[in-house]
Order: structure tokens, then C-alpha cells, then sequence
């Protein structure tokens, strides 16, 4: 269970996230949404624990982020983010491995190989062993951050959180299918799972919840995808849409009117 | 099977096996040529505690009190020197740094030169209970000083901004250097002499006193920067990714700087300033086998003490009897290299626009 309560920031008298109580369940994929500068990141960092600061309380199993070891909240959870831009030459394996850096002191264990292993398998990435990192393309490479972000999170003897910062928003659609819907998988075995995103119908098809962020505050929590109305779209994008329904989920989808 | 540890083992040989042999090929190499039978004989004699009949005593003695501390020094110091590259590059995440760049050999030798000049007066004898570490002393002050000046010019909201880093390094360089040329310049004769042949880095006053000092503080250094190997590769992703990890990264930095700072000032102090190495060191080691910072530092240490001492030789027979700063051969090898270095990096980033 991830319990944010009375979660404000604030840099001088701007405040970038206002006031902000969520609960998130194990086995839930919840997708934060919302316009360039509403504070999505903003409060994805303040519950992953990458930015100090902050007012009010983020607590992981009932138990204050703070007071965790940094190497303890490591093993509970890991944070996928959006580009990473790496300055000299890595191969794959050793990206992956990196997952695994909280678990070993010096030299990795054989567990920790078998688990990297089982990753690159289960992601279908086996095929990149031993490839420069620099040579992948935008999606490989983002598969292969993923790999490394499940193996740092592989136990799951006790729930753990899976973070996405906008994961998605420079592949193309058959790498941000293969993405989420491997976070949904996750989710799946008992592990929170928190993601920003920016396309409205790739939340809808693989989220369970959807909160809308406006201004810092939340706007709208949509445990039922099927409350979403053209209202909240105006609203919190200020865009006009209609909403059908899509046939191959059974969900809303969203198509836009032209500006 | 991937993921096994890759082969280091064979690289780690092949390189101190070559510096093995360079170290004796060195020592008997200079003005003056010692043969091999000599070297053997005087081993020998020394291991074993016999008296050899028959052996030439003045080349016993420039053996052993010339030209195998210089080696060692020379050995050392390229290390310490390279091992200081391979972790600032890690550190800030950019193939252009190099102590030089931000200040801290430039430090280390104003605060060297400040020993060379006013050392002897009265208002500083009294630091003469640091005896032989006063020099060594004086130069990590200015190191510190001036490293900490750049850092924290550089750093704002926690974060290292590299162009500041890199600007503030060339406006503390300059003044240190402002510094050391005034030093040289109100200095009596013999001192000036020395400051400016020492800008350029010589090993020519190696004994074994500074050599045991310098070795000592760089085996520590080295010793202690390879426990944060893992720390440094998990930084590759970001400052940010490397926190997410379990790495302390704030902690990191100041730590590795400070010990950074001590390895490459307690070697400047004795041997003057010697630029690029640091630089051309860890890039070569890059092209063998990538980039694992356990491999690069382990690497930098032999590879840095080989071409060290590679050079030192050349500095020794190239104008025979007379002897060139090694920093003129280390700067017309390594400067090139840095531009080409420069020129691939501008290349690599043109798509994404870096104006500065």
C-alpha cells in the first residue's frame, strides 16, 4: 500500500503540487494525466522520493518514506524514466545488471544473474545480449531500461512500486504497447504500479485508474474508466473530443475535434 | 553464457607484464646506459646481501638512488594521474575532463610554488615541524581550494552544471597560474628556475623519500575510489537514475572529489604539472573493453604508470645528455588527441544543438 496524505511543494509561493491525498492498491495500474506543468512529474518524484522538500507524508507500507536506508527502498521500488542519455560506451548486460546493484555488494551473485537472465527473457530482449547500448534503437533501449528496472524489482515476496515517467513518449506504437502492457503485467503480480502518461487512449486501454491533474490539484479520480466524460477532457486539456466506444476493450475512446 | 564477468584477466597481464619490463628497460636507459648484467649483478648483490666483486659502484649508486625511484615515481605518479582521469570523466559524466580542467593540478602548483618561494622565511619556518610534508601539504591546500572554487561555481540546486564546470575550471586555472608566474617572478633566481622548469612536471628530483610518500597516498586513493566502482557505473544513467538505485549521489561526488584532489596534489607537489595524461589514459582504455569503472581504474593505474614511464624515458634520451620536461612530450602527444576527442564529441551532439 502507497499512502500519500496532505502532499504539497511549493518553491516560494508557486505551488507545482497542492494538497494531494491517493491511496494506490497492490495489483493497481493507476495513470497520472494532465497538461505540460500540472505537476504530474512533480508528484511522481515526491512518491518515488527523489525530491526533497516536499510537505505531508508518503508512506510505503505503512512506514514513512523517509525512515527508509536508501539501498532498502531501492529493492522496493524503481522508477523508469523517459530518455536516458548515456555518455560512453555500456553493453546491454551491463545496463541490466545494474538493476540488481542494490542487492549485491561488489560482485553479483548467481541469483542475481538468473534473475537478470529471466528478465531479458520474459521482455524478449534476449536477442540484445552483448549489443552496445548505443547502437539500440529508442525502443530497444527502453526496453532494455525496463529490464533493468524489473530486475532491480524481481522479489516479490512483499508488494513492490513500479514508477513510469512518461515511458512512452518517443517510441513508436508497437514499443508503447510492449511497454505497457508490460507494466500492466506487473501490476498483475501484486505490485503498485504508477505511470505518467500523455496519451489519453493508451491510459484508457491499459490503466485501471486514471487521475487527472490540473494546476497542481487533483481534478478528477476515474476509478471507472466509463465516467470519462467530454467534459473532464475540455476541462483538464482543454480540447474538444467525443467519446466512443472502442470496440476491441469495451472502454472509452477519446477522438478529437479539430482545432 | 552472457553476463559472466568479462575478461579483464587477460588485459590486466598483458599490461603489468609490459610494465614490469618497462620499469627495467627504463632504469637502465638514460645518459649514462647500465647494462642488463650490471642490473642483474646489483639485484643480485642486494637481495642476497653479497659483495660482488668487480662491480661498478657510481652505476650501483645511479641505479638505486636515480634511476629506480625516478621508474617508480614515474610508475606512480601515471597512475594516480590516469585513475584521476578515469574518475572525474565517470564522475561528471563527460570524456573531456581531466584534473587539469577544473583546477586542481593548477592549485596544487600555486600552492607547491608559494613553498618554493617563501618556504624558507621566518613567518613560515614555523611549519617546519611538517618537515617533508610541508610541500605536499601546502599543495593539497591550493588543490582543495581551488577544486571546491569550480564545484561550487559549477553546482546549484545539488546538481553539477558541466559548461560552468568547465568555464569556471579555465577562470581558476588562469588565475592559479597568475598566481604561480608572480610567485616565479618577485622569486630569487635558483627558485624561479625551478618553478618554471616544475610547471612543465620533471621527475629529475624522484628520491626514494618523495617516491615512498606519493606511493603511499596513491595506493590509498586508488584503493579507496575502487570501492565506489559500482556507484560510478550506476551514475551513467543519470544523477537522478543512479539515486533511484540506492546511490547516495551528493555523498559520492564530494567524497570521490576530496580524495581525487588529494591523489593529484600530493603528485604535483613532487613532480609538477603534467596535463593530458589523466585525459588520453582512460579513452584508450575505453576502446579495448568498454567502460566498467572497476576495469577502467584497475586499467588506468597500469596503463597510466606504463606510458608514464614510457614518456620519461623519451624526455631522457631525446636530447641526451640534457634532459625535456615531460610536460612538453605529455602535452604535444595528448593535446592533439583531446581536439580530436573534441571534435567527435561536437559531432555526436550536433543533433541535439549544444551552444555554450
Amino acid at each position: 500500500m502507497l499512502k500519500a496524505s496532505n502532499i504539497s511543494y511549493n518553491i516560494k509561493e508557486k505551488y507545482l503540487v497542492k494538497d494531494i491525498n491517493l491511496n494506490f492498491g497492490e495489483g493497481q495500474f493507476t495513470v497520472i494525466m494532465g497538461q505540460n506543468g500540472a505537476g504530474k512529474s512533480t508528484l511522481l518524484k515526491i512518491l518515488a522520493n527523489s525530491m526533497k522538500n516536499s510537505t505531508g507524508d508518503v508512506n510505503y507500507n505503512n512506514k514513512d518514506i523517509h525512515s527508509y536506508h536508501a539501498l532498502e527502498l531501492a529493492k522496493l521500488r524503481a522508477v523508469l524514466s523517459q530518455h536516458y542519455d548515456i555518455t560512453f560506451p555500456i553493453t546491454v548486460d551491463d545496463i541490466v545488471i545494474m538493476g540488481r546493484y542494490p542487492h549485491f555488494k561488489s560482485v553479483p551473485s548467481h541469483e542475481d544473474i538468473k534473475i537478470c537472465e529471466e528478465v531479458m527473457k520474459q521482455i524478449n530482449i534476449e536477442d540484445l545480449k552483448g549489443r552496445e547500448y548505443g547502437t539500440l534503437s529508442g525502443g530497444e533501449a527502453q526496453k532494455v531500461q525496463m529490464a533493468r528496472v524489473l530486475a532491480q524489482i524481481w522479489e516479490k515476496e512483499t508488494s513492490k512500486i513500479l514508477f513510469l515517467d512518461e515511458p512512452v513518449s518517443n517510441l513508436d506504437m508497437k514499443y508503447q504497447h510492449q511497454i505497457l502492457s508490460m507494466a500492466q503485467k506487473i501490476s498483475r503480480e501484486n505490485c503498485i504500479v504508477i505511470a505518467v502518461l500523455h496519451d489519453i487512449n493508451l491510459s484508457l486501454t491499459y490503466a485501471d485508474r486514471i487521475v487527472f491533474m490540473k494546476d497542481g490539484f487533483i481534478k478528477y479520480v476515474l476509478n471507472d474508466l466509463k465516467e470519462l466524460s467530454e467534459e473532464i477532457i475540455l476541462d483538464i486539456f482543454n480540447v474538444k473530443a467525443k467519446i466512443i466506444n472502442n470496440p476491441f476493450t469495451d472502454k472509452p475512446l477519446v477522438i478529437y475535434e479539430k482545432d | 553464457m552472457i553476463f559472466k564477468k568479462a575478461k579483464y584477466s587477460t588485459i590486466y597481464t598483458v599490461l603489468s607484464i609490459i610494465l614490469v619490463l618497462l620499469i627495467i628497460v627504463a632504469a637502465r636507459t638514460g645518459a649514462v646506459n647500465i647494462s642488463y648484467g650490471e642490473i642483474y649483478d646489483f639485484l643480485y648483490g642486494k637481495i642476497c646481501g653479497v659483495d660482488i666483486p668487480g662491480i661498478n659502484k657510481v652505476n650501483e649508486g645511479l641505479f638505486y638512488y636515480i634511476r629506480l625511484p625516478r621508474t617508480f615515481m614515474c610508475v606512480v605518479v601515471g597512475a594516480g594521474l590516469s585513475v584521476s582521469g578515469a574518475l572525474m570523466q565517470s564522475l561528471f559524466r563527460n570524456p573531456i575532463v581531466e584534473p587539469g580542467i577544473i583546477g586542481t593540478s593548477a592549485g596544487a602548483a600555486f600552492g607547491a610554488a608559494f613553498v618554493f618561494v617563501f618556504g624558507k622565511m621566518d613567518f613560515l619556518g614555523r611549519m617546519a615541524f611538517f618537515g617533508d610534508l610541508f610541500l605536499p601539504l601546502a599543495a593539497f591546500a591550493g588543490a582543495f581550494i581551488a577544486t571546491m572554487v569550480v564545484y561550487k561555481f559549477s553546482s546549484s540546486f545539488g546538481k553539477v552544471n558541466i559548461t560552468t564546470m568547465i568555464l569556471a575550471g579555465m577562470a581558476v586555472n588562469a588565475m592559479a597560474a597568475g598566481g604561480t608566474g608572480f610567485l616565479a617572478y618577485i622569486a630569487r633566481d635558483p627558485q624561479a628556475r625551478s618553478i618554471t622548469f616544475w610547471n612543465l612536471g620533471t621527475f629529475s628530483g624522484a628520491d626514494w623519500k618523495s617516491c615512498t610518500i606519493v606511493f603511499v597516498v596513491t595506493l590509498f586513493c586508488i584503493i579507496f575510489i575502487m570501492r565506489y566502482a559500482k556507484q560510478l557505473n550506476a551514475m551513467q544513467l543519470g544523477e537522478t537514475e543512479a539515486g533511484y538505485l540506492g546511490v547516495n549521489t551528493e555523498r559520492t561526488k564530494i567524497i570521490l572529489i576530496i580524495v581525487n584532489t588529494l591523489m593529484v596534489s600530493i603528485a604535483t607537489s613532487f613532480v609538477g604539472v603534467i596535463s593530458f595524461v589523466g585525459l588520453v589514459v582512460p579513452h584508450l582504455l575505453r576502446l579495448m573493453k568498454g567502460s566498467d569503472n572497476r576495469y577502467l581504474i584497475i586499467g588506468s593505474a597500469l596503463l597510466g604508470g606504463i606510458l608514464m614511464a614510457a614518456a620519461d624515458m623519451l624526455c631522457r634520451v631525446i636530447i641526451a645528455p640534457a634532459e625535456m620536461p615531460i610536460g612538453i612530450i605529455t602535452a604535444f602527444v595528448g593535446a592533439p588527441f583531446f581536439l580530436w576527442l573534441l571534435n567527435r564529441n561536437l559531432r555526436a551532439h550536433r543533433k541535439e544543438g549544444f551552444f555554450a
